[in-house]
């Protein structure tokens, strides 16, 4: 696959180095108000995504991963609150867009695919009427049959027949919801598709072929992914990059085989370590200890340090600074800090 | 080991109906046909399959949640159904389940320590009340849930989903059950959460004897805690075995499908480890009418007499079994 996005670039003309990002988040933080309080979710995270690139999200529940997705097309409603940073597509900050041009932005730039998609189909209106929705709202142009057409199109590139176009979502299975909801994300050919654990509700075999579908869909359209997921394991097959989030900061990004065969932040090293494989050796597990961190009293230090095994004494007081090991590897950790 | 010692559990034959709606005449669902398998004590079973593949149901069944319809369930060679109140009152005491979703598990009202003493107090084993806060604190303890007597204080919204988990096994410890029924014990828990239930559990099996019933989706975490895997597919037992024979060599063509489906990083760049296609999506839905082998809508290889009866049980090795025309 890796291949075939090179393949493109090629294409384009652009090496990789003077490739312009399609995405770059820069800086960005999001807090939550409660109470009097704020709550860091997001904290100071950039990274990018390239075209054609498939970026893999990974964190445990409550490290602002969803957070994270939720303000990169500005859909964060109160008491979220972007605090800092900014999300280039393209070039233009999606931030400062006004409600006009996120409009526009939304869904024909960008989709989002949310946790449990399957439960975001409208159970009275059938699954024709939710693709032609979109169709209609951003290409008033086009008349009843061009919209039908093309929703019967989607259907059938997800690979659902299109003779159950009439049909509602009850009469779905959840994989089959699933597909719809990438259908209807994918109808206006976006350039980025957000997907929060598109497939966590689903059984291995239709998750399998729901993540070879996109495959096959990124291939054809040549769009990028952010994919968001705790599952490793899954992210390991079909991403280029992962980044490993924890509570609310990035703490490693490197290429797919760095992160889960050489991983160097001791969160990311104790995050593969939680994964028993299905294949290869047998070998006792350890995990993480301790609790994920309460974010409503953060330390002064790395926000790891409770839990990590590898903690020195600077770590309990300074919070450490983002380190590039080589040009794609970043880790956030004072172990390679003097480098 | 295990061939060793009895059984706690002898199943044989077991089915389960469910009525469907729409009155007495019409067709029963059949969530459960022609189950057998044994559970050893110190071992860990695991059944895998699809949601919808009754997995949950048989340990509903066996924690006599749910009457069974047919069919043999031997708890230390005696059968369990018909038991009068007293004997289920200590059927349950050997017998306890976890269940998958911890936060519903525990009683929002109560703190730690009425959840841990009530189990204690009704099947009396303590005499007085000193006895009791030491033995609950002892339980918190072996669990990993330190400072003890800080925790048993504490409401269950006081403690995050891992925490509650250990509750929950703490429960099971405090009557000193011979057998565990985990029904996704570890799903609803987060990743690096998840290793430290699964090692608590192991520490159960190793050094108190207990017996799991392990019941996932998961089949990593099966490799990693348990000793034996049944796969189930629509009420089926399909195959079954030592985890290793079924990871490695599986025969059933569900068992194939499902394993070539799980995503492992080591699978990365494999391409010719492409992953088999299931011909006809459809699951079916089984009834006490239905014949023939349920996978083979979807089963590439089916001969003619799979549409007519379920096939026999073949051996493949000492442990290995399989219920496939193809052997």
């Amino acid at each position: 696959m890796t291949e075939i996005v090179d393949n493109t670039r090629g294409v384009t003309g652009m090496t990789n180095s003077s490739q312009q990002p399609l995405l770059d988040i820069r800086g960005l933080s999001v807090e939550y108000l409660v109470g009097d309080k704020r709550l860091r979710a997001v904290d100071q995270v950039s990274f990018t995504i390239n075209k054609g690139e498939t970026v893999g999200l990974a964190g445990e529940s409550g490290c602002g991963k969803s957070t994270l997705a939720f303000a990169l097309a500005k859909l964060h409603k109160p008491p979220a609150l972007i605090t800092e940073g900014e999300v280039l597509f393209n070039g233009q900050d999606v931030l400062s867009f006004d409600d006009e041009e996120l409009r526009r932005f939304r869904w024909k730039e960008a989709s989002v695919v949310f946790q449990s998609a399957m439960n975001c189909l409208n159970p009275v209106i059938s699954i024709n009427e939710q693709i032609s929705d979109v169709l209609r709202a951003h290409h008033p142009e086009m008349n009843r049959n061009e919209v039908e057409d093309r929703a019967r199109e989607m259907l059938q590139i997800v690979g659902i027949h299109p003779d159950r176009l009439n049909q509602y979502p009850h009469q779905f299975s959840g994989g089959m919801r699933q597909r719809a909801v990438l259908a209807i994300s994918l109808a206006l050919k976006p350039q980025l598709i957000i997907m929060d654990e598109p497939t966590t509700a689903l059984d291995v075999v239709v998750e399998r072929e729901i993540m070879e579908q996109l495959s096959e869909l990124k291939e054809q359209f040549g769009f990028s992914i952010l994919l968001i997921s705790h599952d490793l394991s899954l992210m390991g097959e079909i991403t280029d990059r992962i980044a490993v989030m924890y509570a609310g900061k990035l703490v490693e990004i490197a290429p797919t085989e760095e992160v889960l065969f050489n991983p160097q932040h001791p969160y990311t090293k104790g995050l593969i370590n939680s994964f028993p494989h299905l294949l290869g050796e047998k070998k006792e597990l350890t995990g993480i200890a301790g609790n994920p961190l309460n974010l409503y009293s953060p330390p002064a230090g790395c926000y790891f340090e409770e839990r990590c095994p590898e903690r020195v004494n600077i770590c309990q007081s300074v919070d450490p600074a983002s380190v590039t090991l080589d040009p794609k590897h970043n880790v956030k950790c004072h172990l390679f800090g003097q480098s | 080991m295990s061939s060793r010692s009895k059984p706690v559990f002898s199943v044989k034959e077991l089915v389960k109906d469910f009525p469907s709606s729409g009155g007495a005449n019409i067709v029963k669902i059949r969530a459960l046909n022609d189950v057998s398998f044994e559970l050893f004590p110190g071992e860990a079973l695991a059944i895998v399959g699809e949601s919808g593949s009754g997995k949950s149901t048989i340990a509903r069944v066996l924690s006599l949640l749910h009457p069974k319809t047919s069919g043999e369930l031997l708890f230390n060679g005696s059968e369990i159904s018909g038991l009068s109140g007293n004997e289920i009152k200590s059927y349950r005491q050997k017998v306890q389940m976890i269940f998958q979703d911890p936060y519903g598990a525990l009683n929002p009202v109560h703190t730690i320590f009425h959840h841990l003493a009530r189990p204690l107090k009704i099947h009396k084993k303590v005499s007085n009340k000193k006895e009791l806060t030491e033995k609950v604190h002892a339980l918190l303890e072996q669990v990993g849930l330190v400072p003890a007597a800080e925790t048993a204080q504490k409401f269950p919204f006081q403690l995050s989903g891992g925490q509650r988990q250990r509750v929950c096994i703490a429960k099971t410890l405090a009557i000193g059950a011979d057998v565990v029924l985990a029904d996704e014990p570890t799903s609803a828990l987060d990743v690096s959460i998840r290793l430290g239930i699964l090692n608590l559990m192991e520490k159960m099996k190793k050094e108190q004897n207990v017996a799991f019933m392990y019941i996932t989706h998961d089949l990593a975490t099966a490799r990693y805690f348990a000793e034996r895997t049944a796969v189930m597919y629509v009420g089926h037992m399909v195959e079954w075995g030592e985890t290793e024979d079924i990871i490695k060599e599986p025969r059933h063509p569900y068992t194939q499908l499902l394993i070539s489906a799980v995503p492992d990083p080591l699978k990365r760049n494999k391409k010719e480890n492409k992953p088999l296609h299931a011909k006809n999506k459809d699951i079916p839905i089984w009834n006490s009418r239905s014949k023939g082998c349920p996978f083979v809508g979807r089963c590439g290889q089916e001969i003619d007499k799979c549409t007519q009866s379920m096939p026999e049980i073949t051996k493949i090795s000492e442990k290995h079994f399989v219920r496939c025309f193809l052997y």
